[in-house]
C-alpha cells in the first residue's frame, strides 16, 4: 500500500549492506534527539513485532553472514548498538526497550527464544535502563490468530528472575469475568493472574514490582 | 484496595509513578498526511488516556522515511513531526504529572508504502533478505 492508500504489489526487500548499518543506527540516534526536542520524558526502543531490530534478533528473518548474523551474540549486536546510541542521547535511566521473544508478527520467528533473549537481557542489564518491556508470549502484535505459544509461561515468569530493573509486560490482560467483545481476541477465563485484572485487555501493560 | 501492588507507586528511571498501569505503544495510524506529523487528534487521543503519575508510551514512530509499515503512522524525523509531537507531549503533561516516553521504531522490510517519488533510495531495506514464504 502506498502512503495515500493505494494498493500495490509488495516489493521484495533487500538486506542492508553491512556498511549501511551505521547510518541506520544514526537514524535512531537522531530520532532520540528529536524526541528530546519534542519534550518527551524518555524513549522506548521498539525491538518487537517484526520491526527492524527484531528482524536482526530472530533467525527466521536474519539470514546474514556478517557480524550481525549467525550466532546469538551477532544477532543481538544491532539491538545493543541502537540502544547504546540512544542511551548516549538520553542517559540510560530514561530509555526502555521493548521485545517480543515469542512474537510471530510480520513474519518474524525464533524456534528457541530463551537462549537468544536471555543473552539479550544479560547484555542490557549492565546499562541500567529505565525498564524492559515484553509482549507476553500468549499475545502477539499481530493478533491472537497467529499465536501458537499459549502454553509458554508469562514473560514475568521467564524474565523476572534474570532482568534486574523494572519489568513491563503487555498483552492478554482482561477484565475479570467479562468476555471480550472482539471475536478475534477471545476471552480466556482463568488466564490472568488474580492481581492483574485490568481495565482493558490489551491497551494497558502491567509493571511488575521493581527489584532494584 | 484490592490490588495493592498494581496501585502502589513505582520509580521508573528518574520518574515517580503513582500506579503501575501503563499505556503500551499502540499503532493508531492517525497522523496527518502526507506530512505524517501528529495533529490535534493525536494530542486529544493521548490526553484522554493520561492519569496523574501514569506512564503512557507513545506509538511506535519510524525513525526514518523508509521505516514505515502502515499508512498514517506518525514519524519522528522531520521538524513538522517534532512540532506535532510537541503538541501531544504538552497536552499529556497538562493533564498533570504524566510521563510520556516516545517509542522509536524502524519497520524497514515492512516498508512497502514509501511513495514512488521517494524511491530514490532504492528498494525497501531489511535486516536480511526475507524468506520467500514471507509476505
Amino acid at each position: 500500500m502506498t502512503a495515500d492508500g493505494k494498493a500495490v504489489l509488495y516489493e521484495t526487500p533487500r538486506a542492508l549492506e553491512t556498511s549501511e548499518i551505521p547510518g541506520v543506527i544514526d537514524a535512531y540516534r537522531q530520532a532520540a534527539k528529536n524526541a528530546l526536542q519534542a519534550g518527551f520524558d524518555g524513549v522506548e526502543i521498539h525491538g518487537a513485532n517484526g520491526y527492524l531490530i527484531e528482524q536482526f534478533l530472530q533467525s527466521h528473518t536474519n539470514l546474514r553472514t556478517d557480524q550481525y548474523g549467525g550466532s546469538i551474540a551477532n544477532r543481538v549486536r544491532f539491538l545493543m548498538e541502537v540502544t547504546k546510541a540512544v542511551v548516549e542521547v538520553w542517559g540510560a535511566d530514561r530509555v526502555g526497550v521493548r521485545l517480543s521473544p515469542y512474537g510471530v508478527a510480520n513474519g518474524s520467528g525464533e524456534p528457541d527464544p530463551m537462549p537468544l533473549y536471555t543473552h539479550a537481557v544479560e547484555q542490557l542489564n549492565p546499562l541500567g535502563l529505565a525498564y524492559l518491556h515484553f509482549i507476553e508470549p500468549r499475545s502477539s502484535g499481530a493478533g491472537r490468530a497467529e499465536v501458537n505459544h499459549q502454553n509458554v509461561p508469562s514473560a514475568m515468569v521467564l524474565f523476572r528472575p534474570i532482568w534486574k530493573g523494572v519489568l513491563i509486560t503487555a498483552g492478554g490482560f482482561h477484565r475479570r469475568g467479562r468476555g471480550c467483545r472482539d471475536r478475534r481476541w477471545p476471552c480466556r477465563r482463568g488466564r490472568v493472574r488474580p492481581h492483574l485484572h485490568l481495565q482493558s485487555r490489551t491497551c494497558r501493560a502491567a509493571c511488575s514490582a521493581a527489584s532494584r | 484496595m484490592n490490588y495493592p501492588s498494581l496501585f502502589s507507586p513505582l520509580k521508573v528511571g528518574p520518574y515517580q509513578l503513582k500506579h503501575r498501569l501503563a499505556l503500551a505503544p499502540l499503532t493508531r495510524m492517525r497522523a496527518a498526511k502526507p506530512s505524517l506529523a501528529p495533529r490535534p487528534l493525536n494530542a486529544e487521543y493521548y490526553a484522554q488516556r493520561a492519569t496523574p503519575g501514569g506512564l503512557l508510551i507513545a506509538e511506535a514512530s519510524p525513525v526514518m522515511e523508509t521505516g514505515f509499515g502502515s499508512p498514517g503512522v506518525p514519524g519522528i524525523y522531520t521538524e513538522q513531526q517534532i512540532a506535532g509531537w510537541r503538541e501531544v507531549v504538552d497536552a499529556v503533561h497538562a493533564r498533570g504529572g504524566d510521563h510520556l516516553p516516545a517509542a522509536l521504531a524502524c519497520r524497514a522490510r515492512l516498508a512497502f508504502l514509501v511513495p514512488a517519488r521517494r524511491r530514490a533510495a532504492g528498494r525497501a531495506i531489511g535486516g536480511a533478505d526475507r524468506r520467500p514464504e514471507d509476505r
